[in-house]
């Protein structure tokens, strides 16, 4: 009930979710998988492990609808991956640059947030590397941004 | 110390609104309520009547209404935006309009979020709580820079 009462405080208009998921460790992965289940979300998981692949994927032109995720959560840790150029890439593309992008940090030094938020990040959460204690912070973060945050793809699509 | 919501809208009667609702989704923070864009700009920068205020006390969720009279919602997001000082503020934009240009608007200067604001209390009160247990329980803010100190001992 409560789902429906959020989720644009409209008509379900995106039944399943799209998430983006910047990760290389099969153990978080399969977390990460398991904490979304736990939570209740159906959400389809796509997961890069380089940002080569990741840039192409959301600049594809085919099909625009379908490549634009809802969320991207992106693991800053990942050592062949530089988590805020990233994100700056993301904020850079026309067809990304609106999208809810998280980071997910191990470490909440105070330079590293200030530097995720300079350059674009919507949000930084601590990645715990206790599993309840993140799929509860995982539960919170799909809850706010794919049921209670609206983009302007989403308000788009509630108004027509 | 308790966490620190600034609530930006000029309709004392939206503004009640978002108090009791904040109130009643059990969230126990400070709420200061900035009456106008003016007054919103004047608090971050602290100048005019906050040019004393309290700049430890850092904000950990600023709610933003849009239809501000004079100096908009979207002006006071540019504003706070393109200053080093307040750039990386969690900044969520609450409006009731649904106008997919408003939301654009919002992004592209720079909100971290928008929401709609349900008409329905009793919604409001889920959307609220939500929104705080989002912000200021999961979130981690950009802390407290180093400007304000030395903006503060130039005064």
């Amino acid at each position: 009930m409560q789902h429906s009462l959020l989720h644009g405080h409209g008509p379900d208009y995106q039944k399943i979710k799209h998430v983006l998921l910047v990760d290389d460790s099969p153990d978080d992965i399969a977390l990460t998988r398991r904490a979304l289940a736990r939570a209740g979300f159906t959400v389809h998981l796509e997961v890069f492990q380089q940002k080569e692949a990741i840039l192409q994927h959301l600049s594809a032109r085919q099909n625009p609808s379908q490549t634009v995720p809802d969320l991207v959560l992106i693991d800053l840790s990942l050592p062949k991956v530089d988590g805020l150029k990233l994100i700056s890439q993301i904020r850079e593309q026309p067809l990304t640059r609106f999208l809810p992008v998280v980071a997910l940090g191990t470490s909440c030094d105070n330079r590293e947030v200030v530097s995720c938020y300079e350059a674009g990040a919507s949000s930084y959460i601590f990645k715990a590397t206790e599993f309840t204690e993140y799929a509860h912070t995982l539960r919170e973060v799909c809850a706010y941004w794919l049921n209670l945050n609206i983009t302007p793809m989403g308000s788009m699509l509630i108004a027509s | 110390m308790n966490k620190t919501v600034i609530l930006v809208d000029d309709n004392p009667d939206d503004s009640l609104l978002m108090i009791r609702a904040i109130k009643k989704s059990g969230n126990d923070v400070n709420i200061v309520v900035l009456n106008s864009g003016a007054e919103a700009l004047d608090y971050f920068f602290c100048r005019g009547n906050h040019q004393d205020r309290d700049v430890t006390q850092q904000s950990s969720l600023i709610l933003l209404d849009l239809k501000l009279p004079k100096i908009s919602g979207h002006d006071v997001l540019k504003q706070l935006r393109s200053d080093k000082r307040t750039q990386c503020l969690p900044i969520v934009v609450t409006s009731t309009s649904n106008e997919p240009s408003d939301v654009e608007l919002s992004y592209r200067l720079g909100a971290n979020s928008y929401i709609r604001k349900p008409v329905d209390f009793n919604t409001l009160v889920v959307v609220v709580g939500k929104l705080c247990e989002y912000w200021l329980n999961i979130n981690f803010p950009a802390p407290e820079t180093t400007e304000w100190t030395l903006k503060r001992s130039s005064c």
